[in-house]
């Protein structure tokens, strides 16, 4: 029985190695020109199905109002802010840079600085107002930047000009993007991060901490340097002028409604009740030149897109993402993972196991093991696939069985190689015991 | 002590007959987009963001407009489809919740049938370009009557940097005025004689030097006899602001606003910058004014 089980563990090892040398060649992306598919589906994750088709709807957000800024001037964006404070909102945070990118201060690089007028009345409505957070950028030091040890490593922070009459902090996700026009996918966040020794929070982490900070302590509690993002909603308007299409769902998403969103006229005209900004959260951001506008400026991929893999529309703007993550820290609705060392334990055991099902198999019915084997390997993949969408759908868990699937899908070539090298080595075993 | 109990009894039943009687929400509006109403008792009223729609009131959605509502009980529901809505009909469509199990089952179905019948021919290899080279700030819906004379017509060349050529004609496009002018205004006095005996004039601005670049056709009328009459009786009444000065024609802007009369709200804030070009007030309330009617798209 220990011999079985042996022979068991072994196949399993052999896996492994398997899997560090092909891991190994992929390094060397020799095959990435002739690989489309894996390319296509390298974003993919098995959970995006549950959240973008499967979940139950969530229910959209009451205390947390989006206010559109579109184009708009400093000066008019002053004039936003000014509207909304009369409502006494409990704070403000707007997701717009008022700076000059890199340092350039001059009006060709910065065409804002020709309004100093407008600069002050912003200046003016944030200091008022007192209850605004403006974003920030991490940003590393050129040193930094080049040492290639010192990857999520910053020392730095790029700041409006305002700044100092606000609160501040980050505005950056964690995503594949090499800069911010680049196509990006968000999953996660940062709740905050050590910068020159020091904590800055996240953006939508010091919008809950200015609105109710013990859900911020929570957050902090749970101890995890990155938290996925559990999104619960969109604000995804459609314009199209064709009548026969305005009856299709067009959404790039499938939660569209995520909380209350206000245009750039709505707010103008006060098309609005004020109950709804009093004691609210109001996150002020680009939502487009007007709600249903396609533009792709600060848009995201999320897992809400209607497209889990391979080309599709950006389906977020930057201040929903902001917006979803306010609304899980407020919900404390957080997803739940397990740690590397059980995804290990896990893919280890179901491999153990899969190979003593296959040495029966051989055994008993030898015939049939080509056609049972591959068999036993579809259903565990249908199987554990449904499990980890079926956690997520129904417990909010992310089961990252990545692993385990990977060990199945190797388990059957692995125990065929090591088959004839077995009974090799049994046979000199047997004969140097005669 | 029998008094005490009848007052309580009677007590109790007024508390409940009033409690039933305010009729309590079913959805607010957390998200609106065009222009929708909502029928509350028997008027129709714009809807606004945070609303609250109860069980008896109905939502009319415009073309190519749609509301996002979350129920009482927090379901959220879009609406899209251009009719007149129940809100009671609506709330029936909320809160039946799906099992994982089911709506796998519905997304399975549902994603082959949309792919298989989809049309290929959707998109084009073009864009939409034409008639906004040139957006004239006049309105286009109803709100194009002109109670003075003064009209001032002004106008934003995305491309063309002008001459610009303006005509007025009739309905039946017969010509009545022709002006070049190299700026991005012009000046019309509906008193002269070309105008007196048409009650809806049609203006037409194109770029004379390249000839493609025009703006959409828009067209201006006196209002009717009655109404004119009541925006006199009104401007009557208005006597501090005959003095011809900035802020009082600022002021009559903001009258003329009042009463859907956008053109001749044109007028004197362009009279007020004229006469007073210094002051931001003006500059920035018609920029305001232009924004807030729709009459400029925003940058």
């Amino acid at each position: 029985m220990l011999k079985f089980w042996f022979r068991c563990v072994y196949v399993i090892l052999f896996v492994y190695i398997m899997m560090w040398v092909v891991s190994k060649i992929t390094d060397l992306k020799l095959f990435s020109a002739f690989d489309p598919v894996s390319q296509a589906l390298a974003e993919f994750d098995l959970t995006d199905y549950a959240f973008s088709n499967l979940r139950p709807l969530p229910n959209p957000d009451e205390r947390i109002v989006l206010v559109n800024i579109g184009h708009l001037s400093r000066r008019e964006i002053a004039e936003q802010i000014n509207i909304i404070r009369q409502f006494k909102p409990k704070v403000i945070g707007i997701d717009g840079f008022f700076d000059c990118e890199g340092g350039l201060r001059d009006t060709v690089n910065c065409p804002a600085l020709k309004d100093p007028m407008g600069n002050l009345m912003l200046e003016d409505a944030i200091r008022e107002a007192g209850n605004v957070v403006l974003v920030t950028k991490l940003l590393q030091k050129n040193a930094t930047a080049k040492d290639s040890t010192q990857i999520d490593v910053y020392d730095s922070t790029e700041i409006s000009d305002p700044a100092p009459y606000a609160h501040n902090a980050f505005a950056n996700f964690p995503t594949n993007a090499d800069w911010q026009e680049d196509v990006k996918l968000c999953r996660s966040f940062l709740p905050r991060l050590k910068v020159n020794g020091k904590y800055e929070n996240s953006f939508a982490v010091e919008l809950v901490r200015l609105y109710d900070s013990t859900k911020t302590k929570k957050l902090f509690g749970r101890g995890n340097d990155e938290e996925i993002v559990n999104y619960r909603g969109n604000i995804d308007m459609v314009d199209v002028k064709l009548k026969n299409l305005q009856k299709k769902n067009l959404g790039t998403s499938n939660f569209r409604v995520l909380c209350y969103a206000l245009d750039i006229d709505q707010l103008y005209n006060g098309n609005f009740t004020p109950e709804m900004i009093k004691d609210k959260i109001v996150i002020m951001g680009f939502l487009g030149d007007y709600f249903g506008d396609t533009s792709w400026e600060d848009k995201y991929f999320t897992p809400l897109n209607k497209k889990v893999a391979g080309r599709a529309n950006p389906d977020m703007f930057g201040v929903v993402v902001h917006a979803n993550i306010v609304a899980q820290i407020l919900n404390e609705d957080y997803v739940g993972t397990i740690s590397d060392a059980l995804q290990f334990a896990i893919a280890t055991l179901i491999g153990i196991l899969t190979v003593a099902l296959f040495i029966v198999v051989d055994e008993k019915l030898p015939i049939w093991y080509d056609a049972l084997s591959v068999i036993i390997q579809v259903i565990q993949l249908i199987l554990i696939s449904g499990l980890v969408v079926f956690c997520f759908a129904s417990y909010t868990v992310k089961l990252d069985l990545s692993l385990s699937l990977v060990v199945i899908a190797l388990v059957g070539p692995c125990y065929d190689i090591l088959k004839p090298v077995q009974t090799i080595i049994e046979t000199r075993l047997t004969k140097r015991t005669e | 002590m029998k008094q005490f109990k009848v007052i309580a009894i009677g007590g109790f039943i007024l508390t409940s007959f009033l409690c039933c009687a305010q009729e309590d929400y079913a959805f607010r509006v957390l998200a609106n987009k065009g222009t929708n109403e909502v029928k509350s008792g028997n008027t129709w009223q714009p809807l606004k963001t945070g609303a609250q729609l109860k069980t008896s009131d109905e939502l009319k959605i415009s073309e190519n407009a749609s509301v996002g509502l979350v129920s009482k009980s927090g379901r959220p529901l879009e609406v899209r489809e251009a009719k007149v809505h129940k809100v009671v009909d609506l709330l029936s469509k909320v809160g039946n919740n799906q099992s994982v199990l089911n709506k796998y089952t519905d997304f399975i179905l549902s994603s082959n049938s949309a792919e298989s019948k989809k049309n290929r021919l959707s998109a084009t290899g073009a864009v939409h370009r034409g008639l906004e080279d040139i957006k004239v700030f006049l309105p286009e819906d109803n709100s194009n009557e002109v109670f003075n004379n003064t009209v001032i017509v002004s106008w934003q060349s995305s491309k063309s940097s002008g001459p610009f050529i303006v005509t007025v004609t009739t309905l039946f496009e017969d010509e009545l005025m022709k002006i070049e002018t190299p700026e991005t205004k012009v000046q019309l006095d509906l008193s002269d004689p070309k105008f007196m005996n048409f009650p809806t004039l049609q203006i037409d601005v194109k770029s004379k030097s390249d000839g493609r670049s025009r703006a959409q056709q828009h067209s201006i009328k006196r209002p009717d006899p009655s109404r004119y009459e009541a925006i006199k009786v009104e401007l009557g009444k208005a006597e501090d602001l005959k003095e011809e000065t900035a802020f009082n024609k600022y002021l009559l802007a903001g009258f003329y606003e009042e009463n859907r009369l956008l053109i001749d709200a044109i007028a004197c804030y362009e009279q007020a910058i004229k006469m007073d070009p210094e002051n931001p007030t003006y500059t920035e309330g018609y920029e305001e004014f232009l924004l807030r009617n729709k009459l400029k798209a925003i940058k």
